[in-house]
């Protein structure tokens, strides 16, 4: 059909009908434009010239029909929710699908430099699914950061691979339906590495607070103990009060997530919403004055010192019960109710001590700063300079002669107060390992039924006492004794999983799992492999250092990978140059991980990475 | 050995079905694949998982050379095709509409050439340019297409005639101001169904297929059902008009258009086509189809080819998927070394072979056929089947979703603009999206 006013207004044609312009518009074919004179049908196209239907009718009708099918496709779809599905059910012609799935979290995993930002596994009891979403500013505004444990409803986009699984990309993850968890409150010297992958509640005090590059670490303590909170520069950033959180004394309520990183138990607030400044003073510290305090350094008392805190920077505060001369150092025994122990004061450092014949002697109440060791199997403790040893009293009063001289190291602590028994190591053992401590099995069972209690947002009233020490400030606190270890904290690609099995007394040490490392090729390696221990076989296709170790390139025929060697790692390695080489064939074994959405292998000891054939 | 036989039998087998379902009009060889996937799903033996990608491959490279013969004989090209059709018909017009044909099939040809020639770039610097724009945030880059796609359209009418000022204006521009409203309400039906799932859950992966046949297919055979054009009697030539500088000249620009619609998201090979067009249209018509060819070649297998390049997946991400095979075998197809890529390099050549000498055995039979059988007849089965097809695929309301289409789609054909703004429906969302503003776009309209 051609448009019925193929002519203008005088009649005119256009184009190659021009030669046939003077003839009256009605003697002309509409479809062809041909001259037709009376014929009721057009002899060269065949057009009925009678009856006939305008074209704007039909262009009209189209847009009208176009608009009104569209506004009630739209209807419809407002009206229409995402079908609810089973993540059992989901089949390869899911994919692409809108849908609804519901089920309990079981793993979170949050990553501020990733494209998603927050993912999270859900099981509705037929399967699971990972559900993915880059808005994490949005979730933790309107505090919908999943958690695990937490039931979800979520609407998105099923997305399955044949190398990825299957996943949901979330829509409008802050319409996700959720209802929480109740989070069980414990006392922070009850987390051990049984709690990876748990949710607590704590209550405890800033005792001291250290920057690394990633974030900040506040060492929270209460009466049983203390670990460090890894908070994230991004969660720092969106903290209400991070100036009060920041400021030692100050008492918080903060829900944390337990993970591990490097063989290092991890702690960290699930959002920046979980940390939250305490008013009310329900800790059972020691009495250390907060004038005393030092960054950096963690209250702590005597009995609670163990052997797995070696490396770990604490002040206590206590009498001295004895003092013993040796060679080029003098040992005093250090007594605070709870316990006792050494602090080891070499004469290099300390000879020169101001008032060193009044402050060291029997009576005398100090507070020690210093790191935590083990000689023989008994906890010293071994402060840096004279400064960190200062008296609480300038005129102890002095010791009676009767009372009784304590014997030189003490492994176990007679009957501490504290709910953790000392270290069970036998002192004559030379070189013990570092089992952790066996604990009361009642502690957590008994915290349980206390409910979580609701953080008040009551600023710290304590920030202006707190002495600081500008020299230490910067100096974060360490878990590790070994020097040359990196630092043990990375704020991104935090991951934390549900355990299978709830927390039970222990018996005994726990046995480190044995590790399997599962040969693959380096194109298998994704995603759905971090945190996992494989072995690859590849060719170096290139390195690049940076400033904590070198990253090399190892490529196969399905794919390339990087292999990141630490510092410390490198170190110890004695072929390096070999190893590092453009195109030398490697064998490495180590964990899998991503930085940035890219997977990387991280061997941790030097016979994880060698020369292959 | 055995293994070697077994693939070179789904290759044939796949050209075959191909080239038979790339004659319908109208049917995308997209349909085809998700009724393959269904059947497939339930009868896991009937092609061994090795065989998979060079079957649905060969799928694919006989319908980027075939589709031209319904495009081009029976008026209902595909959203790739589109562009090959004023020229394509101009050709026919003339009765010279097998030599249209062979010379889409060659530029098809060539394009095969080129994608395999350019194996070594495929594998080694594609990926790395890949991860650049990764990095560049490359909604711009979808942004940039866009604006030259709407700018590049040019008011058609003169306004000779119109007495009013107004009038003439309107006269000008209302193929442009169609284009405009036709882009705007693809791009919403876009929104919508990209955002709901109206077909069953256990087609959910097909989606967006009837929107799709109704904005491109069905259309395009109504259109086609209420022309009165009839088709004058085609020469069947043995020689081309073509030499080597046309050739070069149009391969050039179809790479160029088809490459870019092949690598990057969203973008598709009515685009690339567009992109091909302008590069080569001011200058030769011949130019112009072979240019066509070329652009839908590269388009459709490369975006296919680029699935196996492992290198893109080498860091974890997983293959580059691009255009709709891809993401129709995601699900069930992992590349997982370099001999996956050197078999579909070998399909490609193998299929692009089979795929043209079928391509002038079916342009003459299609002459043959609309010689002895009115067009329109033929227009009329086909849309019985697709309308059997996506009602029993995708059920009553995949049938409202493609008539919305359809009217949608009619537009561009009752106003004169360009049927490429019905791209939209995925350019739009995509391009916001990816600037981070879709879940924003969704919430207004309510569909969050």
């Amino acid at each position: 059909m051609e448009e019925k006013n193929h002519t203008d207004k005088s009649g005119a044609l256009k184009g190659e009908f021009d030669s046939v312009r003077d003839f009256p518009e009605e003697t002309l074919c509409p479809s062809c434009g041909k001259f037709v004179g009376a014929y009721e049908k057009c002899p060269y196209c065949g057009a009925t010239l009678k009856k006939r239907m305008a074209l704007a009718i039909f262009k009209r009708g189209c847009l009208v029909m176009s608009v009104v099918g569209l506004i009630a496709l739209w209807y419809a779809a407002v009206m229409m929710e995402p079908e609810l599905i089973t993540i059992g059910e989901i089949g390869p012609t899911y994919n692409k699908g809108i849908f609804r799935v519901k089920g309990i979290v079981d793993k979170v995993k949050i990553n501020p430099d990733a494209f998603f930002k927050v993912q999270f596994h859900v099981d509705d009891g037929t399967g699971k699914i990972k559900l993915q979403t880059g808005d994490l500013e949005k979730l933790e505004l309107m505090n919908k950061v999943p958690n695990i444990g937490d039931e979800v409803e979520a609407i998105g986009e099923v997305s399955l691979s044949a190398q990825f699984g299957t996943s949901m990309n979330l829509k409008a993850p802050g319409r996700m339906k959720m209802i929480r968890k109740e989070v069980q409150t414990v006392k922070i010297g009850d987390i051990d590495d049984e709690d990876v992958g748990q949710m607590y509640a704590l209550h405890g005090e800033v005792v001291s607070v250290s920057e690394y590059p990633y974030g900040t670490l506040v060492m929270l303590g209460d009466e049983t103990g203390f670990h460090e909170i890894t908070i994230s520069s991004y969660q720092m950033e969106q903290l209400p009060d991070a100036e009060a959180v920041m400021t030692p004394g100050t008492e918080l309520d903060i829900v944390v997530l337990v993970g591990s990183y490097r063989d290092a138990l991890q702690i960290k607030p699930r959002t920046p919403q979980d940390v939250q400044v305490s008013g009310e003073d329900t800790i059972e510290t020691s009495k250390i004055p907060k004038k005393m305090v030092k960054k950096g350094y963690a209250k702590a008392d005597i009995g609670s010192l163990k052997a797995s805190d070696k490396g770990k920077k604490v002040q206590v505060k206590g009498k001295i019960s004895g003092v013993k001369k040796f060679n080029k150092m003098t040992k005093i025994t250090l007594t605070d109710g709870t316990g006792s122990v050494d602090v080891t004061l070499w004469d290099s450092q300390f000879a020169d001590y101001p008032n060193k014949a009044s402050v060291l002697r029997e009576g005398s109440e100090v507070i020690v700063f210093g790191k935590v060791d083990e000689y023989q199997g008994t906890v010293q403790l071994k402060p840096g300079d004279k400064s960190d040893l200062e008296p609480v009293k300038k005129d102890a009063p002095p010791k009676k002669k009767e009372e009784k001289k304590p014997e030189a190291p003490k492994p176990e602590p007679t009957k501490p107060p504290a709910p953790k028994p000392a270290p069970t190591k036998a002192p004559t053992k030379p070189e013990p390992t570092k089992p952790p401590a066996p604990k009361p099995a009642a502690t957590k069972a008994e915290t349980k039924p206390e409910p979580t209690k609701p953080p008040a947002a009551k600023p710290t009233p304590a920030q202006t006492e707190a002495k600081v020490e500008p020299t230490k400030a910067a100096e974060p606190p360490e878990k590790k004794p070994e020097a040359t270890k990196p630092p043990a904290t990375k704020p991104e690609a935090t991951e934390t999983e549900a355990p299978t099995k709830k927390k039970e007394p222990k018996a005994e040490a726990p046995k480190k799992p044995s590790i399997t490392f599962t040969p693959l090729k380096i194109g298998e390696i994704t995603m759905e492999k971090d945190g996992t221990f494989v072995e690859i076989k590849g060719e170096v296709a290139g390195s690049r250092e940076f400033s904590k170790g070198l990253k090399l390139e190892v490529k196969d025929d399905s794919g390339t990978i990087d292999v990141v060697l630490w510092t410390n790692l490198l170190e110890k390695l004695t072929d390096t140059d070999k190893l590092t080489k453009d195109g030398a064939k490697l064998s490495v074994k180590g964990k899998v991980g991503s930085f940035r959405e890219e997977m990387q292998l991280t061997p941790k000891y030097p016979n994880q990475i060698k020369l292959s054939d | 050995m055995e293994m070697a036989l077994v693939i070179l039998f789904y290759i044939i087998l796949g050209t075959l079905i191909g080239c038979f379902f790339s004659l319908i009009p109208g049917l995308h060889i997209y349909n085809v694949a998700g009724m393959i996937i269904v059947f497939w799903l339930g009868y896991q033996g009937v092609i061994p998982g090795y065989a998979m990608p060079a079957f649905f491959m060969s799928l694919i490279v006989a319908f980027s050379i075939i589709n031209t013969v319904p495009s081009m004989f029976l008026g209902a090209p595909d959203e790739s095709a589109v562009f090959v059709m004023l020229p394509g018909q101009k050709y026919m017009m003339d009765g010279r509409g097998f030599e249209a044909a062979a010379l889409t099939g060659v530029g098809g040809l060539t394009g095969i050439t080129v994608l395999v020639l350019m194996t070594p770039f495929l594998y080694n610097v594609l990926p790395s340019v890949n991860k650049l724009i990764g990095g560049m945030r490359s909604y711009w880059i979808m942004a940039l297409v866009i604006t030259y796609m709407l700018m590049s359209e040019w008011p058609k009418g003169t306004g000779m005639g119109k007495k009013t000022v107004l009038g003439k204006i309107w006269n000008a521009w209302q193929n442009l101001a169609a284009g405009i409203f036709t882009f705007i309400l693809s791009a919403i039906l876009g929104f919508i169904v990209l955002n709901r799932t109206f077909v069953p859950k256990e087609v959910a992966f097909q989606n967006i297929m009837p929107a799709f046949v109704g904005l491109f297919a069905v259309s395009s055979i109504i259109s086609c059902l209420i022309s009165k054009q009839d088709i004058p009697k085609q020469h069947i030539g043995k020689s081309i008009d073509l030499d080597p500088k046309l050739m070069g000249l149009g391969t050039f620009s179809g790479v160029l258009g088809g490459g870019i619609a092949a690598f990057f998201p969203g973008v598709t090979g009515g685009i690339g086509g567009l992109l091909a067009g302008h590069a080569t249209a001011q200058r030769d018509d011949r130019l112009f189809v072979i240019s066509q060819g070329v652009s839908k070649s590269v388009y459709y297998i490369g975006a296919f080819m680029l699935f196996f390049v492992l290198a893109f997946g080498a860091h974890g991400t997983g293959p580059l998927r691009r255009g709709g095979m891809a993401m129709i075998l995601t699900p069930i197809v992992q590349p997982m070394s370099g001999q996956d890529y050197v078999i579909i390099v070998a399909t490609v050549l193998i299929g692009g072979a089979l795929s043209f000498f079928f391509l002038l055995w079916s342009s003459r039979w299609i002459i043959w056929l609309i010689s002895k059988i009115d067009y329109r007849i033929i227009n009329w089965v086909s849309l019985v089947l697709i309308l059997a097809i996506v009602i029993g695929f995708t059920g009553m309301w995949g049938l409202f979703l493609m008539a919305v289409a359809t009217f949608i789609g009619l537009i561009p054909i009752m106003f004169g603009c360009r049927r490429s703004n019905c791209m939209s429906i995925l350019l739009v969302p995509i391009c916001l999206s990816m600037a981070g503003v879709g879940d924003t776009i969704v919430k207004f309209m309510g569909l969050s």
